[in-house]
C-alpha cells in the first residue's frame, strides 16, 4: 500500500503486526513504545524523519487508550499524575532548546545516541540484576525500601500554599491510589521537569526512565506507576507529535492503521497486570530495556563503522526480542486465566460435594 | 488509497498549523473512539458470561 505523505510503499499487515506488539508492550509496561515504533518502521524503509514523528503520534494515541483502561482499573494516581505533569510540560521545552543548541553545535547525534545507550543499558541491567536478585532469595519486606523512604521524606518548600480569600492548599498531600501517605508535591514535579528534559532531548516519552523510578524510587505498586506513567506519556507524546506535525514529518494513516493494530495489543498487556506477578513484569521490562540498550549500541556502532548492515542486525534484534516479550506476555495471561479456570472449577466441585454431604445428612 | 484522498491530505499539509491541529485531533478521537469500542466488547463478554452463567445454582460466601 503507498502512503502519501511519507512517500512510502508498506505491507499494511506488517504495519498491524507492529502495532499488535507495540500495543501489548505499551498495556504491560505502561511505556509508550516510541524506541520500538521508529526502530521497526525504519525497518519497513520509512524514511527516519517521518519514523519518529509517526512514532510520536502513536505513542500520544497509545498512551490515551492505555491510560484509559488503567484508569477503569484503578491503576492510576491523578493527583500524582497532574503534579508530573507540571514539571514535565517545561522540561520538554527545556530538553527541545537544549537539543536545538546540540544540533547547532552538530553534535546532538552522537550525544544522544550516548545518553540513550548509557541509560538503557545501565537501567536494564540494574533491573534485571534485581529480579533475578529477588528470584534467589524471595525477601519479604514489609517496610518501605531506603530511596521511596528518602524521596517521600524530602521537605521542600513550604508544606502550604495561602491563597487570600480562596483556600489553603496542601503542598504535603496523600497520593492514595499510590499507597504514599503524605510527600511534597514539589518531589513528582522536579521529577517530571527532569524526565520531559530527558524525555525531549532523546526524542523519546520518557516512560522507559519514569516507570522504573515510580517503582524503585517512590516505592509505587508497578501497576499503579504503569497507569500514572501513561498519562505523563500523554502529554510529551502530544507535544513531541504536535511539533512534528507542525513540519509536515507525520504520516496520520501509517499512526492510525499501527494503532488500531495496537488497540488489540493494548487490551491484552493491561488485563494481563492484573494477572502476573509484578516482579514478573519488572523482569521482563528489564530485558526489554536492556535489549533495547545493547541494539542501540549496534545502531551507534554501525554509524561510526559506516555499516547498513549492522544497523539493520541492530533493528532486527529490537523488533525480535520485543515480539518475544511480547508473546511471554500472552503465554502469561492464558496461563493465568487456566489457573483461575481450574480453580473455580475446583471449588464449584467442592460446593457441590458439600452441598451433597448436607443432603445426606438431613436425609439421616 | 483513493487519489482524492491523497490530494486532499497532500493539500492539507502546506496549512502548518491546520495541519497539525488535524492530525492531533484525528488521533485523540481515534484513540478514545477504540477505547469505547473495546469497553464495549467487554461489557458485552461480561454480559454473556452472566447469562450463560444464570442457570447455575448461586455461590454461598
Amino acid at each position: 500500500m503507498y502512503f502519501p505523505i511519507a512517500d512510502v510503499t508498506v505491507s499494511p499487515l506488517l504495519l498491524a503486526l507492529l502495532g499488535i506488539v507495540v500495543g501489548t508492550m505499551t498495556g504491560f509496561f505502561g511505556v509508550g513504545g516510541g524506541f520500538l515504533i521508529t526502530g521497526g518502521l525504519l525497518v519497513l524503509g520509512v524514511p527516519t524523519i517521518y519514523a519518529v514523528g509517526t512514532g510520536l503520534l502513536m505513542v500520544m494515541g497509545t498512551a490515551i487508550t492505555s491510560t484509559l483502561r488503567h484508569r477503569r482499573l484503578g491503576n492510576v494516581d491523578l493527583r500524582l499524575a497532574v503534579l508530573i505533569v507540571c514539571g514535565t510540560i517545561p522540561g520538554v521545552f527545556l530538553g527541545e532548546r537544549v537539543n536545538s543548541a546540540l544540533e547547532e553545535a552538530g553534535i546532538s547525534g552522537p550525544v544522544v545516541g550516548a545518553v540513550y545507550f548509557v541509560l538503557l543499558l545501565s537501567l536494564g541491567s540494574l533491573m534485571v540484576a534485581n529480579w533475578l536478585r529477588r528470584l534467589r532469595y524471595r525477601p519479604v519486606r514489609r517496610d518501605l525500601g531506603v530511596l521511596p523512604r528518602w524521596f517521600q521524606g524530602i521537605r521542600l518548600g513550604p508544606s502550604q500554599l495561602v491563597i487570600p480569600g480562596v483556600r489553603t492548599v496542601n503542598l504535603r498531600p496523600a497520593f492514595p491510589n499510590a499507597g504514599i501517605a503524605e510527600m511534597s508535591a514539589f518531589v513528582p514535579m522536579l521529577t517530571g521537569l527532569l524526565i520531559g528534559f530527558i524525555a525531549a532531548l532523546l526524542g523519546a516519552g520518557g516512560g522507559f526512565l519514569l516507570m522504573p523510578f515510580l517503582v524503585y524510587g517512590l516505592g509505587i505498586p508497578p501497576a499503579v506507576a504503569i497507569g500514572t506513567d501513561l498519562f505523563q506519556i500523554i502529554v510529551t507524546g502530544t507535544l513531541g507529535a504536535f511539533l512534528y506535525s507542525l513540519g509536515g514529518n507525520v504520516d496520520p494513516i501509517i499512526a492510525i492503521i499501527m494503532f488500531a493494530a495496537a488497540s488489540v495489543g493494548t487490551q491484552i498487556g493491561a488485563l494481563a497486570t492484573r494477572f502476573v506477578n509484578s516482579q514478573r513484569i519488572l523482569g521482563l521490562f528489564g530485558l526489554t530495556v536492556l535489549n533495547a540498550g545493547i541494539a542501540v549500541g549496534i545502531g551507534q556502532l554501525a554509524r561510526l563503522v559506516g555499516s547498513d548492515s549492522l544497523a539493520l542486525i541492530g533493528q532486527l534484534l529490537l523488533l525480535g526480542v520485543s515480539g518475544l516479550v511480547a508473546l511471554t506476555i500472552v503465554a502469561l495471561l492464558v496461563i493465568a486465566a487456566v489457573a483461575q479456570i481450574r480453580r473455580g472449577q475446583r471449588l464449584a466441585r467442592l460446593r457441590e460435594i458439600r452441598s451433597a454431604g448436607r443432603v445426606a445428612a438431613g436425609g439421616d | 488509497m483513493p487519489a482524492v484522498f491523497s490530494e486532499i491530505l497532500l493539500d492539507l499539509r502546506s496549512y502548518a498549523v491546520l495541519w497539525a491541529v488535524v492530525v492531533i485531533a484525528a488521533m485523540a478521537v481515534t484513540a478514545v473512539a477504540l477505547y469505547v469500542f473495546w469497553d464495549l466488547v467487554g461489557r458485552g463478554i461480561s454480559l454473556v458470561a452472566r447469562m450463560l452463567n444464570a442457570g447455575q445454582p448461586r455461590r454461598r460466601h
